[in-house]
Order: C-alpha cells, then structure tokens, then sequence
C-alpha cells in the first residue's frame, strides 16, 4: 500500500498520498473537506469566477481513491459542499457519478460548517461518526482522544536546497489526526498557525501529501 | 556620504518593478565576443583580464568551434554551465530541453537560468560526461508536454491571469479585500490544462511564453556547428565565467524527481534531529 503507515489509539492507519485516509482493518477510506461546488458558490456570491472543473476533479481523485483501495465504507468528513446551495446545485452528471460511487458501500456524510443540513444524496448524514477506537468528526475538540477531524486544512512548507516547497499535511499526534482538504480548490492554513499548534502536541508529526508522503516534525509556532 | 531617512505616513510606499524583456544578443555580437576571448586582451581593463586569466587557468574558454561544458558543485547541488553563446532566448529554450533530457535521464534536475552566453543548471547528481544530453532527437522529443507542465508557462499564466481580474497581485503591504479568497494560479492552470486547454487565457499564456523561448533554429545551428564536439570540464568549485549566473534573475524551478528525493532525504534528516525516527 502506497502511503504513510501509522498507528492513532491502536488503530492501524495510512495517510496516502492523495490526501486521504485508508483504515484496512475497516476497508474505510475517509476523505476531508471536498468543497464540491467552489467555483459555483463563488460566483453566485461575487466572489470572482473560477474555471468551473474542480467538483469534476475532486471527484475524479476520490473515484481513484476508491478504486485504488477497494474500501467499502467512506467517510467524508464535512464540508464536503462549499454551501447547501451548491449541494443542490451539483449538475445531474456529477450527483449520479456519487451515486454510482455510493452503489455497494457504506456512504457517511459528516455534517461541517459549510454544510450543517442533509443534502439530497444518498448516504448517512451524521453529526459525527463513533468507530471504536477511533471518532470521525468535522472539527477537532481539545478533549477528544482517538479522533479523525478535518476543518483547517493544514499544509506545511519545508525549505531545502534553495527550494521552498508547501504541500497540504496530516497533522498526528497521540490523540489526534487533522486531515488535509481533499477539495481541488481548497486552500490551506499553514501548520504553525496558533489555533494547529495550541491543538496538537508538542511532539505532533506533519505527513506531507504527494508522490510520496513522508513525515516531519510539525512545523509550529 | 550620509542619508537620513524617515516615514513619510502620507505617501503610499511604492514598490519598483521591471516590465520589460531582455533582447537576445545577435549572432554577429556573440561570434565577436568569441574572438575578442581569444584575441588580445590588452585593451580591456585590468579586471576584465584578470576574470579571463583566471577562467583559462582553472577551466578552459569558450571556443566557437566545440561546445564547452562545466560542471561543479556548489553550495549543496551539482551544477552545469553551458556556454552556448546563442542569445538569451535560446538558451533559454536550451535550459528548459536539457532539464527535460536531465529528468528523463534520472540526473534530478531542480532549476536553470539563462543569459546570452550561457544557461546555468543545478540539480542533485553531478554531470560528469554532458555530450549524451545533446541528441538533438532526443531534446526536442515530447517539449509540448514538458513545457506545459513547467514554471515558464505557470509564471506566463500568472501574469495573464492577474490581467484577466482572475487572481489578485500580492503586492507587500496591500489590504486584503477579505471577499476576493487568494487563489494558487499553479492550480487554476493545472485545472485549466486540464480540462479546457484551448481556453483563451491558455492561448494567450503559450503565445506570451514562447516568445522568451524561440530560437530553437540557433541551437540547432549550433550544436550542427560544433560537429559533436562538446566538452565537459569537471571543476572542484565554481568557475570565473560560470559566477555571474549565480546573480542572474529569473531562475526558473524544475518540478520533477528532484523535489521528491529532496523531501524524502530532508524529513528523513529532521526526525533523525528530533530524535523520532
């Protein structure tokens, strides 16, 4: 298995390069803030235009993921829709592409900030997801242990040779993993941002993403 | 001589740029320099003989009959310098086709930089034996893909894109808007590349890049010139002609093999240092 091998509260886990989050115990995939519908959002808000590919594209990456793995059950862990609206707004190819990915396995949509409310696609809409040993919820909480969380979008810069390079990062620690967006268009907050360094332990790891993912000591304030 | 400067909190700072492009220097003028090397030097001034001295005695000069090559480290990568004296622009389109042959090659490649008499490449594995990058086939095979893929045209696509109102220009010390989100431009053009290659901004972003890159002609007239004689000098350090390159501006960085090596060996460094490996 391409990725980065690691254990949270006993569970063996591997954050693959693409961004998301294989559990093979489980034959779970979790993927992190999708964003679907960005461009649309955007431009409904006046926000500027955008080339409007990225929903196409994110959900091309996360199609391979799921053919990579063969996982049977996938988490997205919120804000997986940029809004409510454009949840609604997905054109109808693109929301029979996630029912044809849904087709089979078990599907969970975790509520996030960008998207409180149920959307009218298939799967299981929940507040936060509870898979012993581990949570999948939308936004880290400071007393949780064992817990999968999204939200901040973390990317790490690592400078070396005269080559600065940024890539978006897991952050692990004892307690905790915060994933990086799995969206096309989703930014990222660099990890010595204070509210990343007052979560994570002194001793937190980030996974950088890409070709192949490696880890380093967090990054931090 | 002393200057006294104080704020003016009146005055918005201004930040100097240049808009302009460089003219490549004429076959005529590089063809005289490459006489004049080898000439007489009594006319130039002291450090200008000096600087030619010093390059002959540690390396070799320029001759336009063969192709010189010099390759040395420095500062933690391997570098060649190529001295094809054919103009800014072509050895330009040089940087960017040998970085590709590099690439394909397994040599790692990290950035070039070009001036009119030569482009200057740094990457991690040292170049010991260069005549194999220069298979003319073998150079111009598969550019279109290479160069769409490449920071020439991501930069190109950066200016054509702040034009367009699509990004904003981050200028230091500007307010931020809060309702405009910054946006990578690296990724609107890959999504662009993507999915509507023949989009105008694309168009014009190729149009606008390859006027820095032409002169392929030169190149080829070039190396057909030398008949196969190219040279390669292993240098201990840098070299007296190979110097200036290090101050050139507009370096453009090779995204390749390279950097994944570099994280892996650099992470793999910084948990050995925190003691967590």
């Amino acid at each position: 298995m391409d990725g980065y091998a690691f254990t949270l509260a006993g569970a063996d886990l591997v954050a693959r390069g693409s961004g998301a989050l294989y559990w093979p115990a489980q034959s779970l995939l979790c993927v992190s803030d999708l964003h679907l519908g960005k461009a649309e959002r955007m431009a409904r808000r006046g926000m500027g235009q955008m080339p409007p590919y990225e929903t196409r594209d994110t959900l091309t990456r996360l199609d391979d993921e799921i053919e990579a793995t063969r996982a049977t059950t996938i988490i997205c862990l919120g804000d997986s829709f940029d809004d409510t609206a454009a949840a609604e707004a997905l054109s109808l190819d693109d929301k029979l592409w996630i029912s044809r990915m849904q087709a089979g396995r078990r599907w969970v949509w975790i509520e996030g900030n960008h998207d409180p409310g149920p959307v009218d696609l298939g799967g299981a809409h929940l507040a936060a997801l509870p898979l012993a040993p581990l949570t999948f919820a939308h936004e880290a909480k400071a007393a949780n242990a064992g817990e999968v969380s999204g939200h901040y979008h973390p990317k790490a810069t690592l400078a070396v040779k005269g080559r600065s390079v940024t890539r978006p990062c897991f952050l692990l620690d004892s307690d905790r993993l915060i994933m990086p967006a799995f969206g096309t268009y989703t930014g990222g907050l660099q990890s010595h941002a204070e509210v990343l360094s007052t979560l994570m332990r002194p001793e937190a790891l980030a996974i950088l993403t890409g070709p192949t993912p490696s880890a380093m000591p967090m990054p931090r304030t | 001589m002393t200057v006294e400067v104080s704020p003016n909190a009146g005055k918005k700072p201004k930040v100097a740029t240049f808009n302009g492009s460089k003219f490549s220097t004429s076959l005529q003028l590089s063809q005289r320099i490459l006489t004049l090397l080898h000439g007489d030097h009594s006319a130039l001034p002291a450090h200008t003989q000096d600087w030619i001295a010093l390059q002959a005695s540690t390396s070799e000069l320029p001759t336009a009959q063969s192709l010189l090559i010099e390759s040395f480290p420095h500062d933690g990568r391997e570098h060649i310098c190529v001295y094809g004296f054919a103009g800014r622009n072509a050895q330009q389109t040089l940087g960017l086709l040998l970085t590709k042959r590099m690439e394909e090659l397994g040599l790692a490649p990290l950035g070039f930089v070009a001036t009119d008499y030569a482009t200057l490449i740094w990457g991690l594995d040292p170049v010991t034996d260069a005549a194999p990058l220069f298979d003319l086939t073998a150079l111009e095979e598969g550019l279109e893909t290479w160069l769409a893929g490449n920071a020439v045209m991501k930069r190109s696509f950066r200016a054509v894109a702040t034009i367009a109102g699509l990004i904003e220009r981050n200028s230091p010390g500007a307010r931020k808007s809060g309702r405009q989100a910054t946006f990578s431009s690296d990724i609107l053009y890959d999504t662009l590349q993507k999915y509507e290659p023949d989009h105008l901004l694309m168009e014009i972003t190729r149009a606008q890049a390859m006027t820095g890159l032409v002169d392929f002609a030169r190149i080829k007239a070039r190396l057909e010139s030398t008949d196969g004689e190219i040279v390669t000098q292993r240098l201990t350090r840098v070299s007296p002609f190979a110097a200036p390159l290090f101050l050139e501006v507009g370096k453009v960085p090779v995204k390749g093999l390279a950097e994944e090596r570099l994280l892996a060996e650099e992470t793999a460094r910084l948990m050995a240092t925190a003691g967590l490996s």
